[in-house]
C-alpha cells in the first residue's frame, strides 16, 4: 500500500449547520443587547459622579458611610436569612406530605399552595394591613408591636415564597428511587434511620437550593417592604427611593450592584446544588408509591390544613377587604373600589396594558426561547459562540428586577442608543419581562430538548430533510406542552411582577400591578387591595385555560403517546 | 499486520477510509484507520466498547467527522461534507423513530421530501413495509409496535431513499435475544437481496461472525484483524483478536527445541513453534473445542486432567479441568458428556493437536 498523507478535514458547513448558526447568533446578540450592555452600562455608571466623569470608588464610599443605606443592606440580610429558616422547613413538611405520605386531599393541598404564585407579592402584604395595620381589628394581638416593619415583610415574604420553595422541594422528593426504601426495609432500618439515610440526603441539594432561591426572592423583592415596610429600609426599596425619589441615578447604580452580590452568590450555589442534584436520580429510578399510614399521615394532614388554611385566610381577606365599604367602620359591600379611575388615573386602562404585556410576553417570548433553545443545543458550529449563549441564557436568573429596570433606564435612555425609542412604550415592558424571567423558560425547553432522541437531526439529515422541517414537524409537536408551560409562565410573570416595570412604565403603559403600588402609596388600600385581585383572578384564569388545553393536547396526542 | 488474503474485499472498492484519525480532547478514538469496503459487501465493526468502531461509522456518515485523513464513497472525496450531502441510510440503537408519525409517515419520510408525487410514495413506501414484513402495521404509531417492529420501521426508512450505503449502529442491541437471533438473519437476506454495500457496528461476536461477509475487529481506536468470519476465528492475528472473538484458553509459556512449547512443567507440541527462537515467551492459546477427550483418535500431546466443574449449556458442555496442573476448559457435545460420564472428580485424558495450538509473543 503506497503512503498517504493524513490531511486534516475542513468540514463543509451544510444549510442545516448556517441556519442554526445563524439562530444562535441571533440569540447571542438578542442577550448582548437586552441584558448584557444594560447591566454593563449600570455597572459603568457606579462609577461616575452626576456629570458623567470617572470617580472611582467614590460613589461606593459614601454609599458605605450613609448611614441609612448601610443600614438597609443588613435588613435586608437578617429579613431574608429569617425568612429562609421559617420557610424551608414548613415547606419541606407540606412537600414531604404531598410526595411521601398517603393523606388525602394532595392535589387540593398543592393547588392552594401554589395561588400565590398566581398573585402580586405585594397581596398578602396588603391582607395584613387589614388585619394588622392601623385600622385592622387584629391589632390587638400584636400587644402593641406594628404590623408596619420586618414583622409585616417577614410574614408577607413567607406566603409569597412558600409555593416557590415547595416547588423545588417537591421535586426533589419525588425523585427518589423506590428500591432505595425497599433495600432499607429488607435491611430492617428503622423509621428514623431510613429518614436520616435516604430521604434526607435525596432531598439536601433541593432543599439547599430552595433556600437560596427563597433568599434571593426576598432580597430583591420590592412590592412587599414597599407596601408594609414602613421607615424599616431594606436594599430594594432603597433603590427606588435614590432613582424615582431623589434622581440620584448613582447612587441607585451603586445600590444596584450591591444587589447583585447576594444574588449571584445565591445563583452560584444553587447552580452547585442542581448540578449535585442530578447525580442522586439515576434512569431506571422505580417511582415511590407511599402506603397509608395513620399515624404519619394524619399529622401530616393537619399540619398542610393549617397552612392551607392560612393562605386561603390571607387571599380571603384580601378579596374580601376590597368589596367593603370602609375598613372597618362601614363593613357593607360595595364595588366601588373597583371603579379604579377614581383613584388613579389610567384605571382599568393599567389592567389591558397588563393583558397586552403579559400576551406578548408570553406570546413572542416562548417562541423565541424555545427556538433559541434549540439552535444552542443542536448547533454542531461555531462552538464558542453557542457556549456563551448558553451562559448567557442562564445569567437573568442572578438579575433582581429592580436592577435589571434601572439598568433599562440608564440603556435605554441614553442620547445615543438608537433604541431609545423604545423607551416609554409597551415594547420596553415586553423586552424587560422576557429577558427578567428568560432563564427558567431557557431551562425548561433545554431539559425537554435533552429528553429528545439526539439521533432524530442525524436521521434526517441522512435522509436529505433540512433541519428546520424536521424542527417543524417532530421536536415542535413533541414538546407543544412544554412550550405552552413556558407560555404560562411568562404571562403570570408579566402579570404580578412590580420589580423590574416600576422603573420603566409611562404613564399610558402603567401596568396594573404598579397601579396596586401607586394606588397604596396614595393611601388608596382598598382600590389597590380590589386591584391586586383582579390580578390574581386574571393570572388564575389563564391559569385554568392552560389546564385544559393542556388536557386537551394530551387527549390528542394519546394516540402516540402511550401504548 | 493484516493477513493479505482478508484484508482486501471481493469485489471493487466503494468505500476506501484512508489513514483517519479522531481525538477526543486528549483521548484518540481513532488511530490512523485505514480500510476498504467492496461494493455490496457487509462488513461488521466488532470491538470492545470504546474501541472506535461507533466513532468510525459516524466518521463515514459525517456526524461526528474525522480530524485527519481521507473517506472515498464511491470514488468521490466526502471528507469534508456534511452528512446531508453524503449518500447513506442509517439505523441507530435507539431507533430514532419520529414519534408523533405513523408507521407510513416514517417511512415515507425522506421519500416526500425528494419531491415525488403522491402516489409514487404511496407505493414505495407500501413496497417496503411488505419488504420489512410489516404491511398491516401501517398506520399504528412507534410507541404501539414491539421493538423488534420498530427496528424493521426504522431499517424501512434508512433504505426508503435507496442509499449507496447502509449503517447500522448497534441496530440489535436494545431487543431480546431470540428476536434478536430472528432480525439478524433478515437483516442479512434483505442485505443480500438489494445488494447494498452495508456497515454495522457491533459488540456481539457471535452477531459479526454470523451476519458479516468480513469482519473488522478494533481495539484502543485501531484496526487489529480484517478478515472473513471463519479466518478471524481460526487465525486470529493478534492475542487480542485470539481473546476477543469466541472463547480461549490462553496460558503463558516459552518456546522450547524441536517444535514444542513448555507451559510450566508442561511440554505441549505446536506447529507454529517450529518457526520461533527456542527460549522467547510466547503466549500459549489453545479454542476449548479443540481441547479433546483422549477416546478420539486425534494426535497430539497427551495430558491427564482432573474435572473441576461443569457448566452445562444443553447441546454442549464447558469442563473446567485442571490438566497436569494447567488450568484448562474444554468444550464438548452433550453426546460426549454422557458418553465419557464426566462430572466433578472424572479424571481423563485429552489431547492437545499441534496444529491447532495459537502462539503470540509474550511480553515479559
Amino acid at each position: 500500500m503506497t503512503v498517504i498523507a493524513a490531511l486534516p478535514v475542513r468540514c463543509v458547513w451544510s444549510g442545516d449547520d448556517r441556519l442554526l448558526a445563524a439562530v444562535v447568533v441571533c440569540a447571542s446578540l438578542f442577550l448582548l443587547i437586552a441584558l448584557v450592555l444594560p447591566l454593563g452600562t449600570l455597572f459603568l455608571k457606579s462609577f461616575e459622579d452626576q456629570q458623567g466623569r470617572f470617580v472611582g470608588l467614590a460613589n461606593y464610599v459614601r454609599y458605605v458611610e450613609t448611614p441609612g443605606l448601610a443600614d438597609s443592606l443588613w435588613n435586608s440580610l437578617w429579613t431574608a436569612g429569617l425568612t429562609t429558616a421559617l420557610v424551608v422547613p414548613s415547606a419541606f413538611v407540606f412537600a414531604y406530605a404531598l410526595t411521601r405520605s398517603a393523606m388525602p386531599g394532595k392535589g387540593m393541598f398543592r393547588a392552594v399552595a401554589l395561588i400565590p404564585i398566581l398573585a402580586p407579592s405585594l397581596l398578602p402584604a396588603l391582607a395584613l394591613i387589614y388585619l394588622f395595620g392601623n385600622q385592622g381589628f387584629l391589632r390587638s394581638w400584636l400587644f402593641g408591636g406594628t404590623i408596619y416593619g420586618p414583622l409585616g415583610i417577614i410574614v408577607s415574604q413567607v406566603f409569597y415564597t412558600f409555593p416557590h420553595a415547595l416547588l423545588i422541594l417537591t421535586a426533589a422528593l419525588s425523585g427518589t428511587d423506590a428500591r432505595l426504601y425497599e433495600a432499607a426495609e429488607a435491611l430492617r432500618a428503622s423509621r428514623i434511620r431510613v429518614m436520616r439515610t435516604v430521604t434526607l440526603p435525596t432531598a439536601r441539594y433541593g432543599m439547599v437550593s430552595a433556600a437560596f432561591v427563597v433568599f434571593t426572592l426576598v432580597i430583591t423583592d420590592f412590592g412587599i417592604p414597599k407596601v408594609i415596610g414602613g421607615s424599616f429600609s431594606v436594599l430594594a426599596t432603597e433603590v427606588y427611593k435614590q432613582v424615582v425619589g431623589q434622581q440620584n441615578f448613582q447612587m441607585g447604580a451603586v445600590v444596584g450592584v450591591v444587589l447583585m452580590v447576594p444574588a449571584i452568590i445565591a445563583f452560584a450555589a444553587d447552580q452547585w446544588a442542581q448540578r449535585r442534584q442530578v447525580a442522586v436520580v439515576g434512569a431506571r429510578a422505580v417511582p415511590y408509591v407511599p402506603k397509608p399510614r395513620p399515624g404519619r399521615d394524619w399529622p401530616l394532614f393537619a399540619f398542610c390544613l393549617l397552612v392551607s388554611c392560612l393562605m386561603l385566610t390571607l387571599v380571603g381577606i384580601a378579596a374580601w377587604g376590597s368589596l367593603i365599604k370602609f375598613w372597618p367602620w362601614n363593613l357593607s359591600f360595595t364595588l366601588d373600589n373597583y371603579a379604579f379611575g377614581n383613584f388613579i388615573s389610567a384605571g382599568w386602562g393599567s389592567w389591558s396594558n397588563s393583558i397586552q404585556l403579559a400576551f406578548w410576553t408570553a406570546l413572542v417570548g416562548a417562541p423565541l426561547v424555545f427556538v433559541f433553545a434549540y439552535a444552542m443545543d443542536r448547533a454542531r458550529v461555531l462552538g464558542p459562540v453557542r457556549d456563551l449563549a448558553r451562559f448567557l441564557a442562564v445569567v437573568p436568573l442572578a438579575v433582581p428586577g429592580l436592577v435589571l429596570g434601572i439598568a433599562y433606564i440608564f440603556f435605554f435612555n441614553a442620547a445615543a442608543n438608537p433604541l431609545g425609542f423604545l423607551y416609554g412604550t409597551l415594547g420596553i415592558l415586553v423586552l424587560n419581562s422576557m429577558v427578567h424571567f428568560y432563564t427558567v423558560g431557557h431551562l425548561a425547553s433545554m431539559t425537554q430538548l435533552k429528553s429528545l432522541d439526539p439521533e432524530f437531526e442525524s436521521v434526517s439529515a441522512s435522509l436529505k430533510v433540512p433541519i428546520w422541517r424536521t424542527f417543524a414537524a417532530v421536536t415542535v409537536p413533541i414538546s407543544l406542552p412544554v412550550i405552552l408551560d413556558v407560555a404560562i409562565y411568562l404571562f403570570v410573570n408579566a402579570m404580578t411582577t412590580v420589580s423590574a416595570v416600576v422603573f420603566l412604565y409611562s404613564p399610558a403603559t402603567m401596568p396594573a400591578s404598579v397601579a396596586v403600588v401607586q394606588m397604596d402609596e396614595a393611601g388608596f388600600a382598598s382600590p389597590a387591595a380590589a386591584m391586586a385581585t383582579i390580578i390574581l383572578l386574571t393570572s388564575a384564569a389563564v391559569k385554568g385555560l392552560h389546564v385544559r388545553l393542556d388536557t386537551h393536547l394530551s387527549c390528542r396526542s394519546q394516540a402516540w403517546r402511550r401504548r | 499486520m493484516a493477513s493479505a488474503a482478508g484484508n482486501a474485499p471481493a469485489a471493487a472498492p466503494y468505500l476506501v477510509v484512508e489513514r483517519v484519525t479522531k481525538r477526543f480532547g486528549s483521548f484518540v478514538a481513532l488511530d490512523d484507520v485505514s480500510l476498504t469496503v467492496g461494493r455490496g459487501e457487509f462488513v461488521c465493526f466488532l470491538g470492545p466498547s470504546g474501541c472506535g468502531k461507533t466513532t468510525l461509522l459516524r466518521a463515514i456518515a459525517g456526524l461526528d467527522p474525522q480530524d485527519r485523513g481521507r473517506i472515498i464513497q464511491g470514488g468521490r472525496d466526502i471528507s469534508a461534507l456534511p452528512p446531508a450531502a453524503r449518500d447513506f441510510g442509517i439505523v441507530f440503537q435507539s431507533y430514532a423513530l419520529f414519534p408523533n408519525m405513523t408507521v407510513s409517515a416514517n417511512v415515507g419520510y425522506g421519500l416526500v421530501s425528494l419531491g415525488r408525487r403522491r402516489e409514487e410514495v404511496e407505493a414505495r413506501v407500501r413496497e417496503l413495509l411488505t419488504l420489512v414484513g410489516l404491511a398491516d402495521q401501517a398506520w399504528k404509531y412507534p410507541a404501539q409496535l414491539s421493538g423488534g417492529q420498530q427496528q424493521r420501521v426504522a431499517l424501512a426508512r434508512a433504505i426508503a431513499t435507496d442509499p449507496g450505503l447502509l449503517l447500522l449502529d448497534e441496530p440489535l442491541s436494545a431487543l431480546d435475544a431470540l428476536v434478536r437471533a430472528h432480525l439478524r438473519e433478515e437483516i442479512k437476506a434483505l442485505q443480500r437481496r438489494l445488494g447494498i454495500t452495508t456497515i454495522m457496528v457491533t459488540h456481539d461476536q457471535e452477531e459479526a461472525l454470523s451476519i458479516a461477509d468480513r469482519v473488522v475487529v478494533m481495539n484502543r481506536g485501531r484496526i487489529e484483524q480484517v478478515g472473513s468470519p471463519d479466518a478471524v476465528y481460526r487465525h486470529p492475528d493478534t492475542l487480542f483478536v485470539a481473546g476477543f472473538v469466541g472463547r480461549m484458553n490462553t496460558l503463558p509459556g516459552v518456546v522450547a527445541e524441536g517444535g514444542a512449547v513448555r507451559v510450566g512443567e508442561v511440554r505441549i507440541a505446536a506447529d507454529a513453534a517450529s518457526s520461533m527462537a527456542a527460549g522467547s515467551p510466547v503466549q500459549v492459546c489453545m479454542r476449548p473445542e479443540d481441547v479433546l477427550p483422549a477416546d478420539t483418535r486425534h494426535a497430539g500431546t497427551r495430558l491427564a486432567a482432573t474435572v473441576r466443574g461443569i457448566e452445562y449449556l444443553g447441546s454442549i458442555a464447558r469442563a473446567a479441568l485442571d490438566a497436569q496442573g494447567l488450568p484448562l476448559t474444554v468444550e464438548v457435545q452433550d453426546t460426549a458428556l454422557r458418553r465419557l460420564q464426566l462430572r466433578p472428580g472424572t479424571t481423563i485424558e485429552v489431547v492437545v493437536p499441534p496444529d491447532r495450538v495459537l502462539l503470540f509473543p509474550r511480553q515479559v
